[in-house]
């Protein structure tokens, strides 16, 4: 039998997500923690979202014009909230039935501003998407854990996040600033005192992009986002401890790493010996030990091992996207202003 | 790394360390009686996947060395006695190499200075904030201005100095 709706309302921003939203409406009523109340923010779609949305039962809301960003739309919903807790999912995420129930379970610590969950793509099935899961799973069961471990998670992934309402009001919610919304997000609470929790075992389900030209709109707003927060907050960041390692080091492997992988190992090869191609695969073993563990665990070794190779393109495109948003941002001085939805 | 980074790169030494380094806080806070059996499993499980990690990376060297020297011994014995050759190659066994110590080192140093300029920019900052601050109390003592009251660093929780 289903528990009593916890005091927390679910803001759902959409756009143009009739496809998906029906889903994940479903898993959220599904919850064996419901929400007490759905919000869909129908950011002037041009399909059916909001007919689909309140046909599932959710509470629909339209602002008057497109807010221009996810981080907008759920913005113009904060006013909105009553209850203690919020929560933040994309329109094209589905949540595993006890995620909510797991997710603000630690949030009765008034100190602790937002948990997050893992995040795993629902669909396994292009180059892409297979190495977009590679890609996550080693964040989530290596990286992520160790950053909760010290108390700094990095993000707190805006697909699935929940948050105390009053604190998220105290920083002005969703920063429509920079293209990556819940990093910003994140290092605000960390400058104002906060701590984020990762709860490893709340799970979702996102769509990722299937093609290459989706996966350039995310990554295009992901290294933009990246580039624009390490600028935003560097001031801030250097009295983090642990947080500004990590993003020294982050902004290093993402101006360094890319141009090691795009421009000297290719010419390095060409020129000295084909051994160094051996580069852009020597550190395989690093990525395989936990992704296989943690695959192992939720019994799905042969996807993992079936995805791994496309992991290696999915870096080469990260690689080309950051350093492009570098070059944008840093140098020719012509940062990303328009979010183009690419899930 | 997180999702959208190109790579495992620095960061990924970082967090390997970070995992190393979590046994001897561990203890520390076990002294303390701050630990608890389910960090304790945290910081093993991690442990245990940075030491396979750097095993891997070992054995992955020292494979690829092995195919290497072996695929050059085959193409030597190719060019001397011809294709028909190459299948009696008696290839040299090659000697097990362990990742040369120079580019590790250097990744650690690397890993190392970048860390220390983080820290460094740190301690410039605030030592700026201190002269910044010297010199307000000073211009405000010699202007006779009604002093401001410094800003303070929030003690306790942030929501209790919130509400305060």
């Amino acid at each position: 039998m289903p528990n009593a709706p916890a005091d927390l309302t679910v803001i759902v921003p959409a756009y143009d997500e009739a496809e998906s939203i029906a889903d994940t409406i479903r898993s959220l009523q599904a919850q064996t923690c419901r929400p007490k109340e759905i919000l869909v923010v129908d950011d002037c779609s041009t399909d059916n979202t909001a007919e689909v949305a309140r046909a599932c039962g959710a509470t629909v809301m339209r602002p008057p014009v497109n807010t221009g960003s996810k981080a907008g739309a759920q913005t113009f919903a904060l006013p909105f909230v009553e209850t203690e807790l919020v929560m933040a999912v994309d329109a094209d995420t589905t949540l595993v039935p006890n995620a909510i129930e797991l997710l603000i379970a630690p949030l009765g610590d008034p100190d602790l501003a937002a948990a997050c969950g893992s995040v795993f793509p629902r669909h396994v099935k292009t180059v892409w998407e297979r190495g977009r899961y590679i890609e996550y799973t080693f964040a989530f069961a290596f990286f992520k854990r160790i950053q909760d471990h010290y108390g700094k998670p990095m993000i707190s992934s805006g697909c699935f996040s929940a948050y105390r309402t009053e604190t998220l009001r105290r920083v002005g919610g969703w920063s429509t600033r920079t293209m990556a919304e819940d990093m910003d997000l994140t290092w605000t609470f960390y400058q104002r005192g906060y701590k984020v929790k990762f709860v490893p075992e709340a799970v979702c389900h996102p769509i990722e992009p299937h093609n290459l030209d989706l996966l350039r709109k995310q990554l295009r707003r992901w290294s933009h986002g990246f580039v624009q927060n390490v600028m935003l907050h560097r001031r801030a960041l250097l009295d983090l401890g642990y947080l500004r390692s990590m993003v020294a080091l982050a902004f290093w492997d993402s101006a360094v790493a890319s141009l090691a992988f795009l421009v000297l190992l290719p010419l390095l090869a060409v020129l000295v010996s084909w051994l160094f191609l051996l580069g852009y695969v020597i550190d395989a073993p690093v990525v395989l030990i936990p992704v296989l563990v943690d695959a192992r665990r939720r019994g799905e070794l042969g996807k993992a091992l079936a995805s791994f190779p496309c992991y290696f393109p999915l870096r080469i495109a990260n690689g080309i996207m950051m350093l492009n948003a570098l070059i944008r941002e840093c140098i020719l001085r012509r940062p990303l202003l328009a979010y183009e939805k690419g899930h | 790394m997180s999702a959208g980074l190109p790579g495992v790169g620095l960061s990924g030494v970082f967090f390997i360390i970070s995992a190393l380094v979590m046994v001897p806080l561990e203890i520390a806070r076990t002294v303390r009686g701050q630990s608890s059996l389910a960090r304790w499993a945290t910081v093993l499980r991690h442990l245990a996947m940075a030491l396979a990690m750097i095993v891997c990376v070992e054995l992955t060297y020292a494979g690829v060395r092995l195919a290497v020297a072996a695929l050059h011994a085959a193409t030597r014995h190719v060019s001397r006695f011809g294709a028909a050759g190459a299948a009696q190659a008696s290839v040299p066994k090659p000697a097990f190499h362990m990742l040369p110590v120079a580019p590790v080192a250097v990744t650690l140093a690397v890993v190392a200075l970048l860390l220390v300029a983080a820290k460094s920019a740190h301690l410039l900052s605030r030592w700026r904030q201190a002269r910044a601050l010297a010199i307000m109390r000073s211009c405000s003592a010699t202007c006779s201005l009604p002093s401001t009251p410094m800003p303070q660093r929030a003690s306790g929780s942030p929501a209790q100095s919130e509400a305060a």
